[in-house]
């Protein structure tokens, strides 16, 4: 309770929070009180046109509204990021538990494979696993989720490291708990909270690897839209109708900015010594 | 510090021969059947087989990987590309220097911007020119950069025309002097460098600025203050000259992040280079030259974490002292 006062105490948290609701507000529930849907065609005479009063981000070319486009495509967007953070969350937590609490060639196993996976590129490694499966939104998801996990691990490794030599942790030990008991109960309560600083810090960069993938086709198909696929369709008509690539753009831009206010700052209100410190 | 260095060469090695290996199996064991993705559904049999053997998809898995690995180390040999049907080295070669010379200028640029960037914003801490410094940095660090690559072809290519959209250099680069030709190129240069350079700085700048505050911190600082130096010597002498030994691991450390925004950056303004290569290769799921890709790219990283554990070694001497103890 205390962490989420001073989180709205802090500026740019705050700053960060405002923002992502308000997209979320847009995105998920703006698609409910708007009629129309996001592959409604228009007249032939309503293609590429200009923003105006009856569309306010314009049209694009076979004529579809972009407003209603870009909310439907933040659905996608923010919610594939959201799922794929969550899900290197997971992946990241586990391996770190086990490597922190488990045994110390099982330890060893795993740090070795998270150093491992840390040496290719992310986007070579996203990119690698894109190219053996079908493209679809679900495939980004899994692939960005699946490539992430690596710091998360680490840094959960290192929190069980330290809880582990605590008396609460010995005391349970002592009663005969299970090994697995101990982790759920009693070392995941205290991981959760790094946990969920790392998630907020990775979300920025989540979206933006999103958005690429979407760009690049690997991502969500027709006739669903997402942000990044919009800009491609953009691409072409760059001179003729910049608000087809730069309106997604600009709101990918806002997004990221949110989250990276929002993870500034909780380390901001974590580690007020390094405040403004690097960013990762 | 013989032991130290040979501990991390052989480390290396063998974190590069684990990524090989995880590279192939990642491959060969993926639920998708690569020679149906590259051939299509209306492939026959014949074209299969014949895609087959030239993967060596015919034989079982261990030779299979026997055979890739031995060429790869002993032979550089990465296979043949399934489009073009050349060596995958050979393309890595044409364009490896193309994303080396587009990443070091990045790099260089990003450093000349983020380090006297970072002393200014520690050196005013706290003032309201420098957090509004920090907003826009962060602003500029939340753009997508393919994004800004295409807005910036918008803006400067197409509706000024000032700058050429894509490519490395222009069709008619053979008819030109040497100094056109150096302007030619430098006119392609700008944009791709500037939209990969710009996101990282204000991270690195923010890592100065922490790195100058910390050592403004310690005595010998004092010690400067109270001989009466001026507060500009001790930045920029003192201060910063003790705080850029993190840069050397911002060196290292970047290396998969150029790697990365090299893939994106390349693609928008179609440089001829390992990125674009690999994109192209994913969409006609060339498979020998996604492997070689990755592999490079990871030799890449191993080989920049390595040199920055190494001068870093070199560079501090506390470090040499405790390593002699065999770390």
């Amino acid at each position: 309770m205390n962490f989420l006062k001073s989180l709205c105490s802090d500026k740019s948290a705050s700053v960060g929070i405002f923002i992502l609701l308000l997209l979320i507000v847009f995105s998920i529930f703006g698609p409910l009180l708007v009629d129309g849907s996001p592959s409604m065609l228009g007249d032939r005479e309503q293609s590429m046109e200009q923003p105006s009063k009856e569309h306010i981000f314009g049209t694009d070319l076979l004529g579809r509204d972009v407003f209603i486009r870009l909310m439907y495509g933040g659905r996608s967007s923010l919610v594939a990021a959201a799922i794929a953070v969550l899900l290197s969350a997971i992946v990241g937590t586990i391996v770190g538990l086990l490597a922190g609490y488990g045994p110390c060639w099982l330890d060893r196993i795993l740090m070795s494979f998270t150093d491992l996976m840390l040496v290719f590129p992310r986007i070579f490694l996203v990119l690698l696993l894109a190219a053996v499966t079908k493209p679809s939104l679900m495939l980004v998801i899994i692939v960005i989720g699946i490539t992430g996990w690596m710091s998360i691990a680490r840094l959960v490794r290192s929190e069980v490291l330290s809880l582990k030599e605590r008396d609460f942790v010995l005391a349970a030990r002592g009663f005969g708990f299970s090994s697995i008991f101990i982790m759920s109960k009693h070392i995941l309560p205290h991981v959760l909270p790094v946990v969920l600083i790392s998630m907020a810090l990775r979300l920025g960069n989540t979206i933006l690897l999103e958005s690429f993938l979407s760009y690049l086709g690997l991502g969500v198909q027709h006739p669903e839209v997402s942000w990044g696929a919009m800009i491609e369709q953009g691409r072409g008509h760059l001179l003729e109708a910049w608000w087809l690539a730069a309106i997604p753009g600009i709101a990918i831009t806002l997004t990221v900015l949110g989250a990276n206010l929002l993870g500034d700052g909780i380390r901001n209100i974590l580690d007020p010594v390094r405040k403004g410190g690097e960013h990762e | 510090m013989t032991r130290f260095v040979t501990g991390r060469i052989f480390g290396s090695l063998l974190l590069i021969l684990a990524a090989l290996t995880c590279i192939f199996f990642f491959i060969h064991l993926a639920p998708g059947d690569p020679v149906e993705l590259f051939l299509g559904h209306d492939s026959t049999e014949e074209q299969r087989l014949i895609i087959e053997s030239k993967l060596g998809l015919d034989k079982p898995i261990y030779k299979q990987f026997g055979s890739w690995i031995t060429g790869v180390i002993l032979h550089g040999d990465l296979g043949d590309s399934l489009r073009s049907g050349r060596p995958v080295a050979n393309e890595l070669a044409d364009v490896i220097p193309n994303t080396l010379f587009l990443a070091a200028c990045s790099f260089i640029l990003h450093l000349i911007i983020a380090i006297p960037l970072g002393v200014w914003m520690a050196h005013r801490s706290g003032s309201k020119l420098e957090r509004f410094t920090m907003s826009t940095g962060l602003m500029v660090y939340s753009l997508p950069s393919f994004w800004l690559g295409l807005m910036l072809i918008l803006v400067f290519c197409r509706l000024l025309g000032w700058l050429p959209s894509g490519g490395m250099n222009s069709i008619d680069l053979e008819w030109m002097s040497p100094g056109q030709q150096f302007l030619d190129t430098l006119r392609h240069l700008v944009l791709p460098v500037f939209v990969l350079g710009v996101s990282t700085v204000i991270g690195t700048a923010r890592y100065v600025r922490t790195s100058v505050l910390e050592v403004l911190q310690k005595d010998f600082i004092m010690s400067a203050r109270a001989r009466g130096l001026s507060k500009k010597r001790i930045l920029w002498n003192h201060a910063l000259r003790n705080s850029l030994l993190p840069i050397i691991t911002i060196v290292g450390l970047n290396i998969p992040f150029l790697l990365g925004g090299a893939v994106i950056t390349e693609t928008i303004f179609s440089w001829p280079g390992m990125g674009r290569l690999t994109v192209e290769a994913i969409f006609a799921r060339d498979y020998p030259i996604i492997m070689g890709t990755v592999t490079v790219s990871a030799f890449m990283v191993v080989l920049g974490n390595l040199l920055a554990d190494l001068g870093y070694a070199f560079v501090d001497p506390r470090i040499k002292l405790r390593s002699g103890g065999g770390k």
